[in-house]
């Protein structure tokens, strides 16, 4: 038996010490979890809220091998006082799910490089800068005033480290949540489900 | 009271517990992280605001800045120094223009830092798409709002349907009550 000025006295430290536990927990878990260093964000023109849309939703679906970047065209703004570098990259197909076929090369434009000002500037909202060399699950859409492809936003870049997948997007995003960490094939196999149909598969296989 | 009710009853209250401080403490998660758990931000609340926006996109970014009753200037602690040319020390710079198919409506970077602490930062807001017809000037607006909390502090916020920090919609063109926490906290 206890006294009830006893019970209520633990109760209340109970709690306590509950909530200070989980909160420092899970503020430690989010600190790991964070990405540092990240120098800018996008507001995307389109999220998805499940991979099936992903697949869905954009132009190009492709696996690929960054092959060399150059300088592109530099855009102002509006008032002229701030101008904005792109990048091309050439990619060489490695297989093609969506829109493109394997063995076919294909220009991603991204924002980044020396600026007007001389500065290098390096955007990482979208993943940053795309390692030459390296390949790449992409979810790519046509310009609509350019000859380029885009990445859609930072759910559409997977690089692939071993036989898995590693996202560019936030902790909390469902669909970079869902492919990050996943094997390639299983990745490709989903994706030829979502889009009806089982992906292409590269040359000589 | 006897034991075993009153380890029940401490159980189910320890479990509460938990997931009331694990959600509080995802909730407070909504920085826009430098390194480990501090996040980027100006040396003080006293900013230099530049805006270089042009026709309404102009008053877009005035409102959501220093006008509208939410705007970050007055609704948090921190205070915009207007000023009339752009800077790379303690600013806060913002723009617009075609920036052509890019996937973003909006962008903020940081152009100079130093450790966590920004010396330059820069907003863009994307015409090419914005003023496509597709945008109403809510959409505008929230983008606006998004781009400037970048710039201060904040992260996206996928969590709350109030607040221009979630990146999934484009109807809520100003923070919230946690968003100017989150802020007051650092500055």
């Amino acid at each position: 038996m206890i006294t009830r000025r006893t019970f209520v006295t633990l109760t209340f430290v109970i709690a306590a010490l509950g909530l200070t536990g989980a909160a420092y927990i899970g503020w430690e878990m989010h600190a790991v979890n964070a990405m540092p260093s990240v120098l800018s964000h996008a507001a995307w023109k389109v999220k998805f809220e499940a991979p099936s849309d992903l697949a869905r939703g954009v132009d190009v679906v492709i696996l690929a091998t960054a092959v060399s970047s150059r300088p592109g065209r530099v855009a102002f703004s509006d008032n002229g006082e701030d101008s904005l570098p792109f990048e091309e990259v050439t990619f060489e197909v490695a297989r093609g799910m969506k829109g493109l076929k394997a063995g076919k090369s294909v220009v991603v434009e991204r924002a980044g490089g020396v600026d007007y000002e001389g500065h290098n500037l390096i955007l990482d909202g979208d993943g940053g800068p795309f390692e030459i060399g390296a390949t790449y699950l992409l979810f790519l859409n046509r310009q609509e005033d350019g000859p380029f492809y885009y990445q859609v936003n930072d759910q559409g870049r997977y690089k692939i480290e071993g036989d898995r997948l590693s996202a560019v997007g936030e902790d909390d995003d469902p669909v970079a949540g869902f492919f990050h960490g996943r094997r390639l094939a299983d990745a490709t196999g989903l994706i030829g489900d979502f889009l009806g149909r089982k992906p292409a598969t590269p040359p000589g296989q | 009271m006897d034991l075993k009710r009153a380890l029940g009853i401490w159980l189910a209250v320890l479990s509460v517990a938990a997931v009331v401080g694990l959600t509080g403490s995802t909730l407070a998660g909504h920085y826009w992280y430098c390194s480990g758990s501090t996040p980027w931000h100006y040396a003080n609340y006293n900013i230099n605001w530049y805006n270089g926006g042009t026709g309404d996109y102009y008053n877009i970014y005035n409102e959501e800045a220093k006008t509208d009753s939410t705007a970050w200037s007055p609704y948090t602690d921190i205070f915009l120094n207007p000023v009339s040319a752009s800077g790379t020390t303690d600013h806060a710079n913002a723009y617009n223009g075609f920036y052509g198919s890019t996937g973003w409506l909006g962008i903020a970077e940081l152009r100079g830092v130093s450790g966590c602490t920004v010396l330059n930062g820069r907003a863009r807001l994307n015409q090419s798409y914005l003023d496509n017809g597709g945008y109403s000037r809510t959409n505008k607006k929230h983008v606006a709002c998004q781009e400037l909390g970048h710039l201060f502090g904040l992260g996206h916020n996928r969590s709350s349907t109030t607040t221009c920090m979630n990146d999934t919609i484009l109807s809520s063109p100003t923070p919230n009550t946690h968003d100017r926490d989150l802020i007051n906290a650092i500055y």
